[in-house]
């Protein structure tokens, strides 16, 4: 079920209506709640569910387990046990198939001919969101940040909530189960930045991602010799345009959603192309993300507290392995290296969030926003060999001055960078400034923004781009 | 002191409430008024079942009511005059 839909809309009424009727029993509202995630969730594949049922449960035993051990090598050994089986459901679905192929390939080069078979079970929908909110719970358990629930519910309802369950934000244990314990409170409920966060996200989704994929990138990525030089540049910038407003979107609704429930979710998104530095943008792009790749990975392999040259090994291998995360293939390897490497070159330079400091501000976000660009190329690509022709064709076309992108395309890539450039107080304004309106025109904001994008959406909605994730 | 459940009988909290509630059901109830057809056309595409069989019947008899009273003319004038400045064409 895709938030955009009209299945969605339908869903959300009667969840919306049964979780705050259910609100003075909250053990009763989470158990409702969790049921309408899985049948959220059923929608993509009913075995599905049994994964995230059967991984969820897993974990909440195994948090139990390690919160009753005493400190010492058996309760390590559980906990490097749970962290194993929370990566082995991911490997087996996700990996294993692209490390068979890259054995059988390693192997043929050296003229032995392995008889290895695929298992092609297919990729159930968010199972690395659903790993990562896993092992952020387990880990924090080892580590007695926090303790252990003792409520099946709350490890299925923090697991499963269906606002973050596809697409995230990351949300961490701690934070989400912290306002399980309590009934909402409707006073908590920001209905102006809700509203402005799902109709904004609808529109940054349904109209300028969509368009800009169908009319001009897919076209351009799909067969880069057909196109000209200036094509392949624009298609570059349209695809850095089209990945922000589709995922920024589904997380903008995600956090509006389940704020209307009366739950909180972190910012995942701070105008990342205005970043200054490969170290800032990671602070401003897929915010929960990078930052559970710090807290959980970068951090505990030593961070920068065992010496530079460990230090650019640690970044490296964070920042490898962020990338074979977003997918089982070489181009999504490369795109995370390439951002490794660049982290590491800041640092060495003393380059910080802020910027460098001996280059003009404009420079350094010209530098900083083509070489996101350019690595983007990887991401999008098919393969490494298409985004190397891509990138080969981009420098060396025969033809430069001609451009099939339309005035309409051209259009929604302004709307899509205006959403990177307006001050950021413009949103609270806004919000506030609907908190303060009467209720006609309360309703008449969604209701107008929805019927607008509704006229111009395009005949089918394709799945955000962080579903195969 | 106030405690978790009297927090959720404060008048304001409950106001909020039931503002929330009107901005979400009456948005959905004017885009379902005023866009009928996006519902049968969802619908269409499920396989055939009683439970949807059933919800199409309504939904149809829904988007005839709201093409009688007009409510969906401004969809329609609305999709037309964008498609005519896009140059596109209707899926």
């Amino acid at each position: 079920m895709l938030f955009p839909t009209t299945e969605f809309a339908v869903f959300f009424a009667v969840v919306f209506a049964v979780s705050w009727a259910l609100n003075s029993h909250n053990t009763t509202k989470k158990c409702f709640l969790v049921a309408a995630s899985y049948f959220f969730y059923a929608f993509w594949k009913l075995s599905y569910v049994l994964v995230l049922f059967l991984s969820s449960t897993a974990n909440y035993a195994l948090a139990l387990l390690l919160g009753r051990m005493a400190d010492g090598p058996l309760r390590r050994i559980v906990f490097w046990f749970g962290v194993a089986g929370n990566l082995a459901v991911l490997g087996v679905f996700k990996y294993y198939d692209f490390f068979v192929a890259q054995t059988i390939n390693a192997l043929s080069t050296v003229g032995i001919r392995a008889n290895l078979s695929f298992l092609e079970l297919g990729i159930p929908v968010a199972i690395s969101f659903l790993t990562f909110h896993a092992l952020s719970y387990i880990i924090d358990v080892y580590n007695r940040r926090i303790r252990p629930t003792t409520s099946l519910v709350d490890i299925l309802f923090y697991i499963s909530f269906f606002p973050h369950l596809v697409a995230g934000p990351i949300v961490r244990a701690r934070d989400f189960l912290a306002q399980t314990i309590h009934n909402s409170r409707p006073s908590d409920i920001r209905l102006g930045e809700s509203v402005l966060l799902i109709v904004g996200g609808l529109f940054k989704k349904v109209i300028v991602a969509n368009y800009i994929s169908t009319d001009f990138v897919d076209g351009v990525f799909a067969n880069p010799i057909a196109y000209s030089s200036l094509d392949l540049l624009l298609g570059m910038y349209a695809y850095a345009i089209q990945i922000y407003c589709d995922f920024s979107a589904y997380t903008d609704i995600a956090i509006g959603v389940a704020c209307l429930l009366g739950y909180r979710f972190p910012q995942n998104f701070n105008q990342p192309y205005r970043a200054l530095s490969v170290t800032d943008f990671w602070r401003r792009w897929h915010i929960t993300l990078s930052s559970w790749l710090r807290d959980y990975l970068y951090i505990p392999l030593g961070g920068n507290r065992r010496g530079r040259a460990r230090t650019y090994v640690n970044l490296m291998l964070t920042m490898l392995l962020g990338g074979l995360w977003h997918g089982a293939s070489w181009h999504f390897v490369l795109w995370g290296g390439l951002h490794g490497i660049a982290l590491a070159v800041e640092r060495l330079l003393g380059i910080t969030a802020d910027g460098p400091r001996r280059i003009p501000a404009v420079l350094a976000w010209l530098i900083t926003f083509h070489f996101v660009c350019i690595t983007w190329v990887f991401f999008r690509a098919d393969s490494l060999e298409s985004a190397l022709m891509y990138l080969g064709n981009l420098l060396g076309g025969d033809v430069f001055w001609s451009t099939t992108m339309t005035w309409w395309v051209a259009l929604m890539l302004l709307c899509g960078a205006v959403t990177q450039f307006w001050p950021g107080h413009w949103f609270e304004a806004a919000a506030e400034r609907y908190d303060r309106a009467s209720l006609p025109v309360k309703v008449a904001v969604p209701f107008v923004v929805i019927f607008l994008v509704a006229v111009a959406a395009p005949g089918g909605i394709p799945p955000f781009i962080y579903f195969q994730f | 002191m106030a405690t978790e459940q009297n927090l959720n009988d404060l008048p304001g909290s409950g106001l909020r409430l039931r503002v929330t509630a009107i901005v979400v059901y009456a948005t959905l109830a004017l885009l379902a008024l005023t866009i009928p057809q996006s519902m049968v056309n969802r619908l269409n595409d499920f396989g055939p079942n009683a439970a949807r069989d059933a919800a199409l019947t309504l939904t149809q008899a829904f988007a005839g009511a709201s093409h009688r009273i007009g409510a969906d003319w401004a969809y329609h004038a609305g999709r037309r005059l964008f498609l005519s400045v896009t140059g596109k064409q209707d899926d």
